[in-house]
């Protein structure tokens, strides 16, 4: 067996102590869903060949819709893609008029991911190595740094908002150059949508335009395209929460932002977008509601309707619409093992609790709460690392003992009642928060 | 294990009995709390054979001494026999007993035997002579197990949210955890603490709005804060910018990164100023449904279950959105004083000295107070009486400390300068980020007023009008007598030719002021434009009768000049003439093609109207120039230097250029890197630090399958993968 990175091993253990999805490391806890995982690794691998692929993941409240799509984050930084991922909100979306599309796009922007830098905020690091080309080439060629620039992004200044683009690039050589960090940080800041007028925008950098509402999806192509001549395999983008389009009270804001979802799936399917992926994660009303969802609009229902010869135990997973399945208790069970392993960071000689143990858990939750501790396995999952944590921090201490103090309630979505987030507050250092004595 | 569950057992069985026998002492009974918020199930208790009574239990408060097996303790304790546990079926575990066995413990001995949840009645004989003689000796020894703590704290646990004393004592016991909290400083212990100081503050708040206390450390999901900012959306009260601030940094997804903690001040500073920006008339909530419960967990075995507390105040922290924008506003603030932290990691003793401060974002150099930017200022305004000023630069750079890294009459340093005017409201020519050369460290400089409108960077209209006006001057200067009529007559071909905005304008005629007090910069002007070759030189012409024709004609005096500029630029004259010629005889426009066709009046001839510019030919023209942007950034631009640094034997490593490959070996050298220092190394080296940083970890995961480095600032690196790598470096080197 594999020794596991501390590292990983932390930033696992932090996340499920939270009742957040690990952001790094999930492979080391990912259960079944194989022909899930193989039919996006496909699509992945097609769109660092140059290709472009859409997905929307379906599953219920806790089904694991976030884990899957970090999961994939995982695997497509893994392929030299650049990653960006956002969640959707009130104040977050693909279409309007009132700055929302705009700050989506922000937000995306801001959690830009490569690969050695996982965790985000790379849009400097992908600016840096694009320019770095650029300057090696003036210096091979004996040109000015600028014009390779433009040279290099000609093929984007065709496109909308291009010029500027390319104008931008420049002028964050231009800031590294004069030693400009306030330029330096403009041109980061108009890449990353956070300019809110053109006045602002003209007089920090001298283009006339800003990424705004209507150019958002322009941009993601721009942005797509961009990475690739950074020396990045593509661009796949992440959208978490589509609920919230679906809970949009206005029709016309409603349909507007379904048009969007309609223009990203055509170019995407047609292949009109290259390097170019996106994923989106909803739950089934968000997709099959007839008033509200993704099948009121027609032209997308006959898009996605499933596949009729689909029935049964067939599942076509070419189809754009994955439906993620429940974990059935056995998925739980390896769940568990993975946890244990990953707590003995990859030593079955450390194991913390014997196989009984983690019978004995699962029975102990199913008596709680009934079978949703592996339905929805949030809550579960975060007890069984408490306890683990606990073992591990006492070592005199007993699992029998413990397991019998092990509070757990079901998991509810929090968006039912109160508006609010999956977010739970953050770990504390001691793991008795959530036990009884 | 299994004799402390025997001892246990025995203690329940004892105490059940006792009750029954005998009702404990009316001082020391567990009494309900009579607030109806507070909540505590009993557990069922089991029953148990007689035994015979003992002498009551009781709280003894601090200043009443007890004698106990040579001991003398002061109060603050439960003392007595029978006093049942909370939850009821066991002995109260802080309860010192009289009866039970005590013996002196062996010199080293601390604790190390102590379980988890331990009981005074059921620790060792030596162990409560240990725990006596910390008590006795004022509960101060750092060298004791945290078990004793938590034993101690059991029973305050137990008279606060149980016994519920009078305020007097209430504060008493607080300020006695307080003491203990900066004494011990266990996670665990840490934790217990602050939750019970935490929810006696809810309990209390009910009655007297006490303005919360904001959370000690990030990330920490304080009470206070929750409580306060529920009471700000009961009240429709704005959140101050303090709590905001705190809500932010408690967001599970923030970070509290370097700058935060170095410069906090100023953070505090920016984050209420952006705060203040965002929500311009006060960040207000809506009350939401869900409302504050707490749940406190006793560290006491004595509870068995949590206390809760439900109140009324609406639960406004759980909302997501707020907490997200805080968030962001936070992170932003970080990111806006990257470069002052970073700078001050260099030179930490230089905090108040302009090179420090002219890095602060411009919002809070607005506002800063510090001796250096008031000097700056009053000598600012006071030379600025005027709405352009000429000036002595060695004035102004007196202000100016001379550090290694911000040289007086460096480029580098000149937009520093600029910048820093520029949030004093005041603009400067030469400024380097208009495309002019630095600020001299003597000689003369043109200071002005800004005004709303205020570019930090040259639009290529400002470009052009930038070439054009130095190109003029220069042609009026060969003579060597400008009128004022010239003078006047320059600035208005310019802004009728072009379309710059308000603050171009400014700048424009600032320049104008500079290029006619100095000629300095005149002759490295010419010896550029000759240094250009003819097909660009020519490139520059055509755009210039352009410009000139932009109003419909070119008239006498511009041909005048233009002839003039033609000769500097080495072309023959005769050919502006037909230049000239070609933009007067274009086609008149008339209307777009395809249009609805509507009546319309005969267009006049080019140039017989005067009455403004023609925005098609303006637009058309911008676009052009924006082929000639380029060009012209390599005339006036500084002397393009092709740095070609450091050509040192340096071999290039796993596919890295040589300035990466002289970036990496440095590199690896390390375990760990401030981030300042890594950012003069790669200037040093002369590579873009964050993509060279990218494309290395990039370049460990490929042949490692591991991260080179991890984190921001500090930068750790990975030192296994760094001998991985030189290790296989050496290896083809040695192939």
């Amino acid at each position: 067996m594999n020794a596991i990175k501390p590292r990983e091993r932390d930033a696992v253990i932090q996340s499920l102590r939270a009742g957040v999805v690990p952001r790094s490391g999930q492979h080391l806890i990912q259960v079944g869903r194989f022909n899930e995982v193989e039919a996006i690794l496909r699509d992945v691998e097609r769109c660092a060949d140059g290709g472009s692929a859409i997905r929307f993941v379906i599953g219920e409240y806790g089904s694991g819709k976030t884990f899957f799509l970090n999961l994939v984050r995982s695997i497509a930084l893994e392929k030299r893609m650049v990653t960006a991922h956002a969640d959707l909100s009130p104040d977050r979306r693909l279409q309007s008029t009132g700055g929302q599309a705009r700050s989506l796009y922000a937000e995306l922007m801001r959690n830009i991911a490569t690969r050695s830098k996982p965790e985000g905020g790379a849009m400097s690091s992908i600016v840096e190595r694009f320019v770095a080309e650029a300057l090696r080439d003036a210096k091979e060629n004996g040109s000015s740094v600028e014009a390779t620039i433009h040279l290099r992004l000609q093929d984007l200044s065709e496109m909308t908002g291009g010029y500027d683009f390319a104008e931008v690039v420049a002028a964050y050589w231009r800031g590294h150059d004069t030693g400009n960090e306030q330029l330096k940080s403009d041109a980061v800041r108009w890449l990353r949508a956070e300019f809110a007028t053109r006045t602002d925008a003209r007089a920090a950098l001298g283009v006339r335009t800003i990424i705004d509402d209507a150019s958002v999806y322009d941009h993601l192509k721009l942005m797509a395209r961009f990475v690739r001549h950074a020396g990045f395999s593509g661009l796949f983008v992440m959208l978490d929460e589509m609920v919230n389009i679906y809970k949009l009270a206005n029709t016309q804001a409603r349909n507007a932002n379904y048009e969007q979802i309609l223009r990203i799936l055509n170019d995407c399917l047609q292949g009109s977008a290259s390097g170019f992926g996106v994923l989106m994660g909803g739950t089934p009303d968000f997709l099959m509601d007839m008033r509200r969802g993704l099948y009121s609009y027609q032209a997308l229902q006959s898009r996605l309707a499933e596949n009729t010869f689909a029935t049964g135990d067939l599942v076509d997973y070419t189809s754009p619409v994955l439906r993620l399945a429940a974990l059935s208790p056995e998925d739980l069970y390896v769940l568990l093992t993975k946890l244990r392993l990953v707590f003995a960071a990859g030593d079955p000689a450390r194991y913390l609790i014997p196989d009984d143990g983690l019978h004995g858990f699962m029975e102990h939750c199913s008596r709680r709460i009934g079978e949703s501790y592996f339905r929805t396995p949030r809550t579960t999952i975060t007890a069984f690392v408490n306890l683990l944590s606990i073992l591990e921090q006492n070592p005199q201490a007993s699992w029998q003992e413990l397991l019998g103090r092990v509070d757990i309630h079901g998991d509810a979505d929090p968006n039912q009642d109160a508006p609010n987030g999956e977010n739970t507050p953050p770990s504390d250092d001691d793991a008795l928060a959530s036990f009884r004595l | 294990m299994a004799i402390v569950l025997y001892i246990g057992i025995f203690v329940v069985v004892f105490v059940v009995v006792k009750r029954l026998l005998a009702p404990a002492a009316p001082s020391a009974a567990p009494r309900q709390s009579s607030k109806e918020s507070v909540t505590v199930s009993e557990a069922p208790s089991r029953r148990a054979p007689p035994t015979p009574p003992i002498a009551p239990a009781q709280w003894r408060a601090s200043g009443s001494p007890i004698d106990i097996g040579g001991y003398r303790i002061n109060g603050m304790v439960y003392f007595g026999s029978g006093l049942r546990s909370v939850k009821g079926g066991g002995i109260e575990p802080a309860l010192i007993d009289p009866a039970l066995r005590i013996s002196t413990p062996t010199d080293h001995y601390n604790g190390e035997d102590l379980s988890y949840w331990p009981g005074y009645d059921h620790i060792s004989p030596q162990a409560r002579g240990r725990y006596l003689a910390w008590l006795e000796g004022g509960r101060k020894d750092p060298e004791i197990s945290v078990g004793f703590v938590f034993l101690f704290f059991y029973g305050l646990e137990r008279r606060l949210l149980i016994d519920q004393p009078a305020n007097d004592e209430k504060r008493e016991l607080i300020a006695e955890i307080e003491r203990l909290r900066g004494l011990y400083t266990n996670a665990s212990f840490k934790r217990y603490s602050g939750g019970l100081l935490d929810i006696l503050r809810v309990m209390q708040s009910g009655e007297g709005a006490e303005p919360p206390v904001l959370p000690e450390q990030p990330g920490y999901d304080s009470l206070a804060l929750r409580v306060g900012l529920g009471h700000c959306a009961l009240s429709g009260a704005p959140i101050p910018a303090t709590w905001a601030l705190a809500w932010a940094e408690a967001h599970p997804d923030y970070r509290r990164r370097t700058p935060a903690e170095r410069c906090r001040n100023e953070f505090e500073q920016l984050f209420s100023i952006e705060f203040l920006r965002r929500f311009p008339d006060g960040c207000k909530l809506k009350p939401n449904k869900r409302t504050i419960r707490f749940e406190y967990l006793p560290a006491s075995a004595s509870f068995g279950h949590a206390i809760t507390h439900t109140s009324d105040i609406p639960d406004v922290a759980a909302l997501k959105e707020p907490g997200e924008t805080l968030k962001t506003i936070a992170m932003s603030c970080t990111e806006q004083l990257d470069a002052h932290s970073r700078y001050l990691g260099k030179h930490p003793e230089t905090r108040d000295s302009l090179a420090a401060l002219v890095l602060l974002p411009a919002p809070l150099l607005r506002v800063h107070t510090s001796v250096a930017i008031a000097a700056l200022r009053e000598w600012v305004n006071a030379a600025l009486r005027e709405p352009y000023a000429l000036v002595d630069a060695t004035a102004l750079w007196a202000h100016w400390p001379d550090t290694d890294d911000a040289k007086p009459g460096t480029k580098r340093t000149s937009i520093l300068l600029a910048q820093l005017l520029g949030s004093l409201d005041a603009g400067i020519e030469p400024d380097p980020r208009f495309g002019n050369s630095a600020i001299e460290v003597s000689g003369t400089i043109v200071l002005f007023r800004l005004g709303e409108d205020r570019p930090t960077i040259a639009s290529t209209s400002y470009m052009a009008a930038s070439m054009l006006l130095t190109l003029a001057t220069t042609v009026a200067r060969a003579d060597n007598k400008v009128t004022q009529d010239e003078e006047l007559c320059l600035e208005q071909q310019i802004r009728a030719n072009l379309d710059l905005s308000p603050g171009e304008e400014l700048r424009l005629r600032a320049q104008m002021r500079w290029l006619l007090a100095t000629d300095i910069n005149l002759n490295s002007v010419k010896k550029r434009l000759e240094a250009l070759p003819i097909e660009k030189r020519e490139l520059a012409a055509k755009f210039l009768v352009d410009v000139a024709n932009a109003d419909g004609e070119i008239s006498p005096p511009e041909i005048d000049t233009l002839m003039k500029i033609y000769g500097l630029l080495g072309l023959d004259p005769k050919k502006l003439f037909s230049a000239a010629h070609a933009a007067a005889t274009e086609p008149v426009f008339v209307q777009m093609a395809g249009a609805v066709s509507e009546p319309y009046a005969i267009p006049a001839r080019n140039g017989s109207v005067r009455t403004g510019i023609d925005m098609r030919k303006v637009a058309a023209m911008n676009s052009e120039s924006e082929r000639v942007s380029a060009l012209l950034r390599d005339i006036f631009s500084e002397e393009n230097v092709t740095t070609n640094p450091a050509a040192l034997p340096v071999s290039c490593l796993f596919g890295l250029d040589g300035a990466r490959s002289r970036f990496f070996e440095e590199f690896v050298q390390k375990s760990q890197w401030r981030r300042e220092d890594l950012e003069s190394l790669a200037t040093e080296c002369d590579v873009l630090l964050e993509g060279t940083l990218d494309v290395i970890n990039d370049l460990a995961l490929e042949r490692c399958d591991d991260a080179l480095f991890d984190g921001e600032d500090p930068v750790e690196i990975n030192e296994s993968v760094a001998r991985e790598l030189m290790n296989e470096r050496h290896q083809t080197a040695g192939a």
